[in-house]
C-alpha cells in the first residue's frame, strides 16, 4: 500500500503504517483498562470523595477555633500562638482540600472518567466544583477545544489562555511586552481567567463572536463566580462577625494558594520548551494515529512520587491524560511504563522531568517570548 | 416583608436549607451528612450479553422519536438521520459532549464492545452502537 508507506507531516519520520500500529498498540492499552475497571476502581474515588469533603469541613472548623482563640477575642483560651497556628493550618488545608477537589476530583470527574460506574452524582454531566468556572463551560473549553485540538494554534485555546504569548506561533505585538505583568496575574486570578475563558472576550473585542452569543456565557460564569464570593468572601466571614477580615483574608490566601499551584501544573503540562505546537492545516486531515502522536508531542510529564502525582490529579501524567482523557486518572502511573516504550519504539519524545525543571522551562520561554523574536524560529518549535 | 416571607413554615425551613446549601456550595449538605455512613459498594451491572450490532430499535423519549440499529452508524449518526440534533463535541468519544442518560435497555460501546445497560448510565452518543432495544433520554 503506497499510501500506508507515506511519511505523516505530523511526525515525519513516521509512516502512516506505523502510526496506525501505534494507534493499535495504544487502543488496546485503553481497552485493557477500562475493561478490567470494578469495584476497587470505584471504591477509589468514593474514598477520595470522602476524605476531601472531610478536609473541608475540618478545615473551616480549624479557622473558626483560631478565630475564637485570638487574644483580643478574650475568652479563657485565647492564645496569639494558638491562633495563629490554627488559622495557618485551616488555611493550608483549605487550600489543599480546593486542589483535591478541583484536581483529582473534578477535572478527572468532568471528563468523564467515573461514567462507567453509572453512578447518579459522580458523573461528567451532573458533576460541579468548587470552582469559579462554570462546569458546563468547562466541559466545552477543556474537554472539546483543548483536548481535542491540543496545542494546534487558533482552535486550543489553552495555547497562551488568549493572554500570553507561549510560542513564536503567535505573532508577536507590542501587547506582549507587559506579559511578566499578566503571567504573574493570570497566576493569582486563574480560578476567575478560567471562569470568564469561554466567553472569549478578545474574539468578542475583534468582533469574531457576537455579544449577544458570549453574554449568556458572561452571565452564567458571573453567577458561578458569585456564587462563589458569596461562600468563601462573604458567609463564611460572616460568621466571624467582628473578626470578618480574618477569615476572609484566611479564604482569599486559601483561593490563592489553589490558583497558583493549578497554574504550576497546567504550565508545567504544556508550555515546556520542547512541547510542540501546531498549525490547523497540518491537522486538517491525521488519522486516529497521528491524533495520538500529536497528544505525545504536545504534553509534558512531571516525575514524582504518589503524593506529588495525587496533587497534581494525575496531571504529571499529562502524556498518558492527554492519549486516554476519559480513563480513570489513578491507571496513568500503571500504563505509563507501557507509553514510554511504545514512545521510544516510535521515536516520539517522552518528555518527562521534575517539576521545578518544567516549570523553568515553561517561564523561561514565556519570559524570551515577550520580545520579538531575534534569531529564526527555533527548530523545535517550527510545526 | 419579612414576616410575610416566612408566613409559611415550609418556606421557613426552604430558606435555611438553601442558606446552609450556600454555605458548602457547590458540594451539597448530604456529602457531609454521609461522611460517617459506610462507603457505597460498586457491583457490575448483570446479564452482559450483546445482540448483534446493529439490531434493535431505541427510543427517545424526550423527543417521542424512534429509529432502527445499524451495524456501521454510531447512535448519534442514527438520530442526527432521524432528524434529531444532539450536542456534540468531538464526534470520537473523548470530550463527553454528546452524553445521554440510558433510560432502559442496553447500547454497546464499539470501542470496546463493552455492553451499557445499567439505567442511568450516560451513553457517548458518537461512539456506541445499538445492540438491543433501548430507551434514551434524547
Amino acid at each position: 500500500m503506497s499510501a500506508n508507506s507515506q511519511r505523516s507531516k505530523i511526525a515525519p519520520h513516521l509512516t502512516y503504517k506505523e502510526l496506525e500500529d501505534l494507534a493499535n498498540s495504544l487502543d488496546q492499552i485503553r481497552e485493557r483498562i477500562m475493561a478490567g475497571l470494578g469495584a476497587a476502581d470505584a471504591q477509589y474515588i468514593y474514598r477520595l470523595i470522602r476524605w476531601q469533603r472531610a478536609m473541608d469541613l475540618f478545615a473551616r472548623i480549624l479557622i473558626m477555633l483560631g478565630v475564637v482563640t485570638l487574644p483580643d477575642v478574650g475568652l479563657a483560651i485565647a492564645s496569639g500562638p494558638l491562633a495563629m497556628s490554627l488559622l495557618v493550618t485551616g488555611t493550608l488545608l483549605l487550600a489543599a482540600s480546593k486542589i483535591l477537589d478541583n484536581m483529582e476530583i473534578g477535572h478527572n470527574i468532568m471528563h468523564g472518567q467515573w461514567d462507567w460506574m453509572g453512578d447518579d452524582k459522580i458523573n461528567s454531566r451532573v458533576w460541579e466544583w468548587d470552582h469559579a468556572c462554570p462546569s458546563r463551560q468547562w466541559k466545552h473549553t477543556h474537554n472539546v477545544q483543548h483536548h481535542c485540538w491540543a496545542n494546534v494554534m487558533g482552535l486550543d485555546r489553552d495555547v497562551g489562555y488568549g493572554t500570553l504569548r507561549v510560542t513564536d506561533q503567535q505573532r508577536w505585538q507590542p501587547y506582549y511586552l507587559g506579559q511578566p505583568l499578566y503571567f504573574v496575574l493570570l497566576a493569582l486570578l486563574f480560578d476567575w481567567a478560567i471562569a470568564i475563558h469561554d466567553v472569549q472576550f478578545d474574539r468578542v473585542a475583534k468582533g469574531r463572536k457576537p455579544w449577544h452569543e458570549a453574554r449568556v456565557l458572561w452571565r452564567e460564569s458571573l453567577a458561578k463566580i458569585g456564587r462563589q464570593g458569596l461562600k468563601d468572601f462573604l458567609l463564611w466571614p460572616l460568621l466571624a462577625g467582628p473578626w470578618f477580615f480574618v477569615v476572609l483574608i484566611a479564604n482569599i490566601v486559601a483561593n490563592i494558594l489553589r490558583n497558583l499551584w493549578t497554574f504550576i501544573v497546567i504550565f508545567c503540562g504544556h508550555f515546556p520548551e520542547q512541547v510542540r505546537v501546531f498549525s490547523q492545516d497540518l491537522v486538517a486531515s491525521e488519522t486516529h494515529g497521528e491524533w495520538y502522536a500529536r497528544q505525545i508531542m504536545a504534553s509534558s510529564n512531571i516525575s514524582g512520587g504518589p503524593k506529588l502525582h495525587l496533587a497534581t490529579g494525575n496531571l504529571s501524567f499529562q502524556i498518558e491524560h492527554h492519549l486516554f482523557p476519559d480513563m480513570p486518572s489513578h491507571c496513568y502511573q500503571r500504563i505509563a511504563p507501557e507509553v514510554e516504550a511504545l514512545c521510544e519504539k516510535y521515536g516520539l519524545p517522552y518528555n518527562r522531568g521534575s517539576l521545578s525543571r518544567q516549570f523553568a522551562s515553561a517561564t523561561t520561554s514565556i519570559m524570551r517570548l515577550t520580545l520579538p523574536d531575534k534569531a529564526p524560529m527555533r527548530e523545535s518549535r517550527a510545526s | 416583608m419579612l414576616g410575610a416571607r416566612f408566613s409559611h413554615p415550609q418556606k421557613l425551613s426552604r430558606f435555611v436549607i438553601g442558606l446552609l446549601d450556600a454555605f458548602t456550595f457547590p458540594i451539597p449538605l448530604s456529602a457531609y451528612r454521609g461522611l460517617t455512613q459506610p462507603l457505597p459498594t460498586w457491583e457490575p451491572s448483570q446479564g452482559d450479553s450483546i445482540n448483534r450490532i446493529g439490531e434493535g430499535t431505541v427510543v427517545c423519549a424526550r423527543s417521542d422519536q424512534q429509529f432502527s440499529g445499524s451495524a456501521t452508524q454510531s447512535i448519534l449518526e442514527l438520530a442526527e438521520t432521524a432528524g434529531l440534533t444532539p450536542k456534540f463535541g468531538c464526534r470520537r468519544g473523548l470530550c463527553h459532549t454528546c452524553d445521554r442518560p440510558l433510560l432502559s435497555g442496553q447500547v454497546v460501546d464499539r470501542r470496546t464492545g463493552q455492553v451499557l445497560n445499567r439505567p442511568g448510565m450516560l451513553v457517548q452518543l458518537c461512539v456506541t452502537q445499538v445492540a438491543g432495544d433501548a430507551v434514551l433520554d434524547l
